[in-house]
């Protein structure tokens, strides 16, 4: 068993605060590295039995009860959770462990799939507990510029919170808001009052970071819902199949559709019931995302796992594709600019690209697996880069911190004339996993907070697992050092399940393998590409974090 | 599955055969290149594709249109330096234009081809068999009409169109896209896989040059009904009226020579036909 680290970081403000994420709970630090406060995002209510204060606390008032209301009704046993009459879709998120065994059982089906399974699915239900857990913790973390709100994502629950900060390291919760899919990279526009949200199935839907009242159900979503109640008549008809079998259920289905529109009835507020705009959608999981701005008009950039970083216009005109910054020959998993014209992006690759991402132009490729060879002790020729982190605090600005997954160092950037340079490595006591830079009041130079994790030799790097480089001329200093909070719920979990939390980049990879292979199940051997199970891996909820 | 087997072997034989004949003017039997006609358009395959544009290779597919080298200034620049010249694809006179997305079996490829003489058009198919009958029966037109060079300017290519559309097309290079009886994709959980969809029509915007026209044709009414609420929905398109859509040549032939098409006929179907004209992008 090993304690869960700090995965995500975030400045809030200049004042100094980090906000960092373990599980499902927000830790504040102020500029002296004293915690300031804990806040639980509660998770799933499975996570947070009913009563438990701190869950409570941070349910919200009307408008966002309704769901929350609803997933509470869903806890319990299974039972209970059968006869429910909550809509699929938000079970699938509660009873996470039913979900990922048949990823897109209808209402009542899960007894079908407990018999179908047979042993495995008692297996999944003995670790039904760690896994729901897991389920909710925090996935994505970001806040404005000046830190008056905290947008975090959790990932079982695939609920947008967004929080409000007071200025002195206090976060209250504004909203919690459940998507349809799992968000995959959340990014704010520049007037910073829209979350951009990119998910796992491709799309961006913006979200108005403090929802109004009137938002919630309005005519966006109400088309939504009237869609899906038109969809459902569509169809095949008599003229469009032939043989008698096909014709025979036809008219079963017809009988099925008529007994299910009633039950359609009530399952209406089963979409969404807070404002959610569809801007644009790849045909590929969406694995970052960054509002961009030139000439005074916003962009939105948005990488995939299949090589594309498309440049769109920004709202209202996000279906206006501007261009494609065509390179990559391995997933992109990061995006970022460090200066407004520069984009630079990582993922599979063994380089970092640096664009003119305007003109959608490589201007150059900067070698990073040899570094990682050289200084970093990495064998193997694959890298993944996790994240990328452009700094602009005292002491550090113009670089750009790069980390990989699984590779013990900070690789530093320097970014000169437009162009991207490599300056240093910074060896590091444990595995990377979020980096913040943070600006102390009347410090002539700024901080570098690194989240690690043990290493698999289990060696513990600081008590808390952060780690702080002072940037600039500041380096001899003594750096200051976070606490490890004893307060609050710290989650055991065996070493797997962690690594399964923590590493989920080199899992984009994708595999050589041959059509048959990737098809899979029944049909291969019928046809050649069948690829039936496909779609459910692309929405399957164990497939990322 | 007992016979499988058996029928690799007779395709792999049927192929062998094809492959020794010089320039095969029989033309390709489809029974050796039957597929399933589904194909999962988010799984990732083993698929072939440029980087980008300016890194597809044009010339296997379109070996009358390359430019001889002699015709292009830089040419001789970029002779110079042989590494250049092997990683640069072969330059073309023209670009592919027109696109039949799910070109199937190549009814409308053919078809087109002799009617628009000077434009590229090019077929798309997701699954390999069909591609590689498409191919053959290009092999065998070509070589059926080697004196009147007709032919030259029809290829197909296997691709994954709704992933990788920009990887094989610069922006606005298309004047005509082509989505003939594409799968329809009943379950409301698969509509995302539709080949038209809000989010998916900016890729088709993005290729298509302002006036470029997307036709699409199904048998299904609900699919066509999906179809023209997605593409109307759209900004950047617009329907095209009833009457020049009667008058398009493409229409006709769209209807008539597709398999599908034929196919539908035999089973006295109903055919919906939708035009979409590509609108100039708003002011920005």
């Amino acid at each position: 068993m090993a304690p869960l680290p700090f995965q995500f970081l975030c400045a809030l403000g200049q004042d100094g605060i980090l906000c960092a994420s373990r599980g499902d709970t927000l830790y504040t630090f102020g500029a002296d590295c004293a915690l300031i406060a804990e806040h639980s995002l509660g998770g799933s209510p499975a996570t947070a039995p009913e009563g438990s204060s701190n869950a409570e606390e941070e349910r919200n008032p009307a408008p966002q009860k309704g769901p929350s209301e609803a997933t509470s009704q869903t806890q319990g046993t299974e039972e209970e959770v059968n006869e429910s009459a909550t809509p699929p879709p938000k079970r699938r998120k509660v009873d996470s462990s039913v979900a990922d065994v048949s990823a897109a059982q209808p209402v009542g089906g899960n007894d079908k799939t407990q018999a179908v399974n047979g042993g495995g699915q008692k297996k999944k239900k003995a670790e039904k507990p760690a896994e729901a857990t897991e389920k909710a913790y925090v996935i994505l973390l970001k806040a404005t510029g000046d830190g008056s709100h905290v947008v975090a994502v959790t990932g079982g629950n695939k609920t947008v919170h967004a929080l409000e900060h007071d200025g002195k390291g206090h976060l209250t919760g504004l909203s919690q808001r459940q998507m349809v899919k799992r968000p995959s990279d959340i990014a704010l526009t520049a007037d910073e009052k829209t979350i951009l949200v990119a998910d796992k199935f491709g799309d961006v839907y913006a979200l108005p970071l403090i929802p109004s009242a009137d938002d919630s159900l309005d005519g966006g979503a109400a088309a939504a819902l009237q869609e899906a109640t038109l969809l459902a008549r569509k169809g095949a008809n008599n003229l469009t199949v032939h043989t008698q079998r096909n014709l025979r259920s036809l008219e079963e289905q017809a009988r099925q559709r008529a007994a299910k529109a009633a039950q359609q009835q009530q399952q209406k507020d089963a979409g969404p019931t807070f404002k959610q705009d569809l801007l644009l959608g790849h045909v590929s999981m969406l694995t970052s995302i960054v509002a961009a701005t030139a000439d005074g008009r916003p962009y939105i950039l948005t990488g995939d796992r299949d090589e594309h970083i498309r440049v769109s216009r920004g709202i209202p005109q996000a279906h206006v594709i501007e261009n494609f910054c065509l390179g990559h020959t391995s997933f992109i998993s990061t995006i970022c600019l460090p200066r407004p014209d520069l984009l630079v992006s990582g993922g599979g690759d063994s380089e970092l690209f640096a664009w003119d991402w305007k003109a959608g132009v490589l201007k150059s490729k900067v070698e990073l697996l040899q570094h990682a060879k050289n200084e970093a002790n990495v064998d193997g020729d694959k890298i993944d880069v996790t994240g990328l982190y452009p700094c602009h605090v005292a002491g550090g600005s113009g670089l750009l911190m790069a980390i990989c997954e699984r590779v013990k160092a900070v690789f530093v950037f320097k970014v000169q004339d437009g162009n991207l340079v490599y300056a240093e490595t910074i060896n590091v006591a444990g595995y990377p996993l979020d980096i913040a830079f943070i600006q102390v009041p009347g410090q002539q130079s700024g901080r570098m907070v690194v989240s690690l994790d043990q290493d698999a030799e289990g060696a513990s790097p600081s008590p808390s697992g952060l780690y702080v480089h002072l940037l600039g001329n500041a380096s001899a200093e003594q750096a200051p050092v976070y606490p490890n909070p004893e307060g609050g719920r710290i989650d055991d979990l065996p070493r797997p399940e962690v690594e399964k939390i923590l590493y989920t980049i080199g899992n984009l990879r994708k595999t050589e393998m041959s059509d048959d292979v990737a098809a899979g199940g029944d049909n291969s051997a019928a046809a050649g590409e069948a690829g039936e199970p496909a779609p459910e891996a692309a929405e399957d909820e164990s497939g990322a974090p | 599955m007992p016979g499988a087997p058996n029928k690799k072997q007779k395709r792999a034989d049927y192929r062998l055969a094809r492959s020794q004949q010089d320039g095969a003017t029989e033309m390709p039997k489809k029974k050796f290149y039957r597929q399933r006609a589904h194909a999962n358009p988010f799984s990732d395959h083993q698929l072939e594709y440029p980087i980008s544009p300016d890194h597809m290779d044009w010339a296997p597919f379109f070996p009358a249109y390359t430019a001889d080298p002699e015709e292009l200034p830089e040419a001789t620049a970029s002779a110079n330096d042989d590494q250049t010249a092997q990683r640069q694809p072969k330059r073309m006179r023209q670009d592919v234009e027109i696109l039949d997305i799910g070109c199937g079996f190549g009814g409308l490829l053919v078809a087109l081809a002799p009617r628009l003489p000077d434009k590229l058009v090019l077929g798309m198919e997701i699954r390999t068999q069909v591609t590689e009958f498409v191919q053959e029966r290009i092999r065998s037109l070509r070589a059926q009409h080697q004196d009147s060079n007709q032919f030259q300017n029809v290829g197909c290519l296997r691709a994954n169109t709704m992933k990788f559309l920009p990887n094989f097309f610069k922006k606005g290079q298309l004047s005509k896209i082509f989505i003939c009886f594409p799968d329809p994709h009943f379950k409301a959980r698969k509509h995302k896989a539709r080949i038209v969809s809000t989010t998916l029509n900016s890729e088709y915007a993005y290729a298509l040059r302002p006036g470029g026209i997307v036709y699409t044709i199904t048998d299904v009414e609900d699919l066509h009904n999906w179809m023209v609420h997605h593409l109307e929905l759209h900004p950047s398109f617009e329907r095209v009226s009833e009457a020049e859509q009667e008058s398009d040549e493409c229409v006709k032939i769209m209807t008539t020579e597709t398999e599908e098409g034929k196919k539908v006929e035999r089973n006295k179907g109903q055919k919906f036909v939708a035009l979409f004209r590509r609108l100039e992008d708003p002011p920005w």
